[in-house]
Parts: structure tokens; C-alpha cells; sequence
């Protein structure tokens, strides 16, 4: 059985066909990549998964049970965790509160328990303290913690949000466009981060990128998507040297000049 | 002018009005200041506290340990009822949902004379009530604030009101966080209603439509929209103001105003905007002034 399935998605908005007949396996312990160009319907992937938009037609079953149109956070409780494009912190939150967040929504004690300074309630918000602080630690940005995250530069504050989506320690993880704005050796560390929060969590990830470079040390297996269609699959090498994506990104060759 | 026995009427004036007012208007800052859910009613949950605690009082002859519980009760009652249609609108719509509950329970209360005494309100309600229960009430709803903001309730409430799209797909059940908030919000204002009755003997329906509300969530953006601190600042001194400008009503309005302009053109996050007066604050004013008296005697020395 595979961790994440999507079987035949397709949705529209109006007459725009964002995505058809899209499938797609990912394993836990598996990086897997997705590609295309700018409008391919790349995040309209991600957002049907989160449960964000509602499919047309098609299915997403995750560990064998479908997950089709739960709202968003039943996905996000059954262990699919993810990051944006443009970062989405919550302003007003300290670094830390923002990471302890996921954990909150799991937690237990009452609106009434909150108000009191009950055992229960300290006892539950300082594991997640802890927790948080340790995932904080694992993407090095813990000296960071009590900062406003509007006030850390963008690299640091697309760290926040990775720290924000693994603290609960999904078994999905999925990464929209995590190595954009970063320079060179950011970049690097980036690609050594996810590996090791591999290595650690054993989770299966699903990264949208446009760098090829982290595409290809990454990643098993890369799905290209063009015009809202599944255009090729396969190894990084292979897609490589597929035409029909070198077509797609670069253009036809007209062989005059 | 500044008599002992104007002190004592000010200081009277203070607690039993102005007090319950800030508790009523605590209700205000949980709901517009953590969740950034508007609300042009809330005076009106004051009013369910109020005329449930009165009526059973005067009718019925019930004791404060029955009608405080039945007030607050009869506040989430009527919160969840408002709450479950209006959590699931857009948060501007939850505005126009608890004015028009506000205006229809205000409506309702004018025109029942016989039970609720209409426009005239209820009169020789007993005063039991005394100044320090209001202070301790106060204190107490303020620490339970405090206490609220710094729980998972209070960190998932900022996280909804600052994005309520990444807030769901953190797991945050945005609806039921709504719901839940806007039902306690109901009750510390019905809290408020049951105070205020039973410490000043009547109650007048006027007192509790739309524009005591709006000027609710007015004292609470002027004090800072994401700051417990600033909005009870904000709440004691916009309370306070009109008893010094007793003697012109218009010019009350104008200073409101004016104040209004003032903090949307020129400090829109609020007086305070997200500072709290607790203890990590203290303490960087305290290594603030204490830097700056070490710093002097190495100016002269530079000299």
C-alpha cells in the first residue's frame, strides 16, 4: 500500500481546466518532485490534497482510506502536513507560538481548563513548549524563538514554517516551492536539511521546486505537469533528456537559425 | 471642585459603572482582539445577563447563587444560538448577524412592557452587589483573559485571525475555535449584565444597543487590537472621559471622534498595539531605566 494516491484527479475553476487526470504515488521514507511550468496547476495539486478546493473528479486515498473532500483540518489531522509559497506565518505570534500551533489543535484541555491555572493545561503547554523548541533546534533557528517571524529574514521565516509543519511529525510533508529567494549556499543547506529530517522522520515528501538542482539530489522520482496535464514521469535523469519537458520549458525548436 | 465628596462620587462612579462596563467589554476584546470576529451586539448579551438576573430577582424572589449561574447560562445559550449560524459566514457578515440580534433583543425588550417594563426599564431591583465584588470580579476576569491568551485556545484564536486558511491547514477546527469563542465572549458580557443590575437597582433597555456596542469595539481598537493591556487602558479612560464632559453630550461624540480618525490615520495597530504590561515587559523597562541611569556618569566623564 502506498502512503499518498491520487487517482485521476481533475478540477476546474470556470473554464479553466487547472488540472486533469492527474495520478500520482508517493511511498513513506520517498521524496518524490513535482515540475512544470509557472500555471501548470502545481499548487492546485496541493491544495486539493490539503483539502483547500474539493475535486471535480478523481480520488486521493491516503494509507488506503480516501480523504476526498474532508476539510482541511481532518487532512491535516490524519498526518499531511505542508508549507506555502508565500510563507503564511501567523503574524502576532511569537517564532515559537507559531511552531507550538499544530500541536494546540491536538491538544485536549477545555476552554475552561485554559482560564485556570490547572495542572493539566501547564503540564500540556509545556511538552508542547519542548517539542517545539526541539524542532526549532533540528532546523537550527532556535536563537530565533521568542523573534516576531515578520521580523526574520525570508530564508528564516521559510524555516519557521518547515519547523511549523513537521512538529506534529507528519508521515506527509508537502513543500511548496521551499528553495525559492534562497542564494546558492542557503540553497545547500536547504537540500542537507530535508535529509536529515528524512533520515529522523522517515515521512514521505512531496516537493514542488523549480531549482533543478534541488529536484535532482532530492528526489527519486519526478512527475512534470504542463497545462494542468501529466506530462512525463520519472527518474530525474530521465526527465532530463525527455523531449517532450524540454519542449514544454524551453519551446519548440524551429531549426532555421 | 475636587471635594472629598466628588472623590468618593468619581471613585463610586468608577467601580459601579465603569468596572462592570470593562467587563462587559473584556467580552469585546476575546472576540474582536483574539479571533478578529466583529461584533456590533455584544451589549446585548449584556442585556440577556442583565434582564435574566433582574426578572428572576423580582419575580420570582431567586437568590444571586440561582440567577448569576441562570445569567451566564442564559449568555451562552444565546451566544451558540447567534454563534453556530454566524461563525460560518465571512467575518464582516458576523458584524451585520449580532447587530441585527442586537437590535431585535433591544426591540423585543422595548415593546414587552408588560414583563420587562419596556422603555421605562426595571426598577427596585435589590442591590446586593457591593464595590469590592466588582473589583475582584474585574480582577478575576482579567487574570482568566491573561490566562486564556497564553493557553492553545488563545495561540489557535490569533493563529485564525491572522489566517484563517493556514490556521485550518494546521489541523485549528476554525469553525468550532469560532463558536466556542464567541459563546464565552456571550457569557463574561452576560456576566457583566448580572453585575451591573444588582449594583445600581435598575435596568434600562437603552443602554444596550448598537451603540454601546460599537463603542465597544472602538475602546478596543483604540488600546490596541492584540493587547489585554491596552484595551482595559483604553476601557477605564474612554469610560471615564464622558463624566468630565457632563455638561456638553455633543462634544463627547466629536472627542470619540476624533479619536477614531486619530488611531485609524495614525497608530492603526492600536495604543499599544501588541505590547502586554506582563512580567517580560516589566523587565525590559526595568534594564531599560537602569542602563540609562549607568549610562550618565560616562557622559561627564567624556566631557
Amino acid at each position: 500500500m502506498m502512503l499518498l494516491e491520487i487517482q485521476n484527479l481533475a478540477k476546474s475553476f470556470g473554464g479553466v481546466k487547472a488540472l486533469q487526470d492527474v495520478s500520482l504515488s508517493i511511498d513513506s521514507d520517498e521524496i518524490v518532485a513535482v515540475i512544470g511550468p509557472n500555471g501548470a496547476g502545481k499548487t492546485t495539486m496541493f491544495n486539493l490534497i490539503s483539502g483547500i478546493y474539493r475535486p471535480d473528479s478523481g480520488d486521493i486515498v491516503f494509507e488506503g482510506k480516501s480523504i476526498k473532500g474532508k476539510p482541511q483540518h481532518e487532512i491535516a489531522k490524519v498526518g499531511i502536513s505542508r508549507t506555502f509559497q508565500n510563507v503564511r506565518l501567523f503574524r502576532g505570534l511569537k517564532v515559537i507560538e507559531n511552531v507550538m500551533t499544530p500541536l494546540d489543535a491536538l491538544g485536549k484541555y477545555t476552554i475552561i481548563e485554559a482560564m485556570l491555572p490547572v495542572s493539566s493545561k501547564i503540564h500540556t503547554d509545556k511538552t508542547n513548549r519542548r517539542l517545539a523548541e526541539e524542532v526549532l533546534e533540528i532546523v537550527g533557528i532556535s536563537a530565533y524563538k521568542d523573534w516576531q517571524p515578520l521580523n526574520l529574514p525570508y530564508g528564516l521565516q521559510r524555516r519557521v514554517e518547515l519547523a511549523r509543519a513537521i512538529v506534529t511529525v507528519p508521515k506527509l510533508l508537502m513543500l511548496d516551492e521551499p528553495a525559492a529567494g534562497l542564494n546558492p549556499s542557503e540553497m545547500s543547506d536547504f537540500i542537507r536539511l530535508i535529509r536529515q529530517l528524512k533520515e529522523r522522520y522517515r515521512f514521505g515528501v512531496l516537493i514542488i521546486e523549480h531549482r533543478m538542482q534541488v529536484v535532482n539530489e532530492l528526489s527519486k522520482c519526478v512527475y512534470v505537469l504542463n497545462f494542468g496535464n501529466l506530462l512525463a514521469f520519472g527518474t530525474p535523469n530521465e526527465i532530463g533528456n525527455n523531449p517532450d519537458v524540454i519542449r514544454a520549458y524551453i519551446g519548440e525548436e524551429n531549426g532555421g537559425c | 471642585m475636587f471635594t472629598a465628596a466628588y472623590l468618593g462620587y468619581m471613585l463610586n462612579f468608577l467601580v459601579r459603572n465603569v468596572f462592570v462596563l470593562l467587563i462587559g467589554m473584556l467580552g469585546v476584546y476575546v472576540l474582536t482582539g483574539l479571533t478578529g470576529m466583529f461584533s456590533l451586539g455584544q451589549a446585548s448579551f449584556m442585556a440577556v445577563g442583565g434582564y435574566t438576573s433582574a426578572m428572576l430577582c423580582k419575580y420570582y424572589g431567586l437568590p444571586f447563587y440561582v440567577t448569576l449561574p441562570a445569567a451566564i447560562l442564559m449568555g451562552v445559550i444565546f451566544g451558540a444560538l447567534i454563534g453556530i449560524p454566524a461563525v460560518k459566514l465571512r467575518r464582516d457578515y458576523v458584524a451585520i448577524v449580532s447587530l441585527g440580534f442586537g437590535q431585535a433583543l433591544v426591540a423585543f425588550l422595548q415593546n414587552s412592557s408588560s414583563i420587562t417594563g419596556g422603555a421605562l426599564g426595571l426598577t427596585s431591583i435589590p442591590k446586593y452587589v457591593e464595590e469590592w465584588h466588582i473589583c475582584v470580579a474585574l480582577v478575576l476576569t482579567i487574570v482568566a483573559i491573561a490566562n486564556l491568551k497564553k493557553s492553545r485556545f488563545g495561540r489557535q484564536c490569533l493563529a485564525i485571525k491572522h489566517d484563517e486558511l493556514a490556521a485550518a491547514s494546521m489541523g485549528i477546527h476554525v469553525a468550532r475555535i469560532k463558536l466556542i469563542v464567541f459563546t464565552l465572549a456571550a457569557a463574561i458580557s452576560a456576566f457583566a449584565g448580572f453585575l451591573y443590575v444588582h449594583s445600581l437597582g435598575y435596568l434600562d433597555s437603552g443602554l444596550f444597543g448598537w451603540d454601546q456596542s460599537s463603542m465597544w469595539v472602538i475602546i478596543v481598537f483604540f488600546g490596541g487590537i492584540n493587547s489585554l493591556t491596552g484595551a482595559i487602558f483604553a476601557g477605564i479612560l474612554l469610560n471615564i472621559l464622558p463624566e468630565f464632559f457632563r455638561f456638553s453630550n455633543e462634544l463627547r461624540i466629536i472627542i470619540y471622534c476624533l479619536i477614531v480618525l486619530f488611531t485609524i490615520n495614525f497608530r492603526p495597530q492600536g495604543l499599544f498595539g501588541e505590547t502586554e504590561l506582563d512580567w517580560a515587559t516589566l523587565k525590559r523597562i526595568g534594564r531599560f531605566i537602569i542602563k540609562s541611569f549607568k549610562a550618565r556618569p560616562t557622559n561627564r566623564r567624556v566631557k
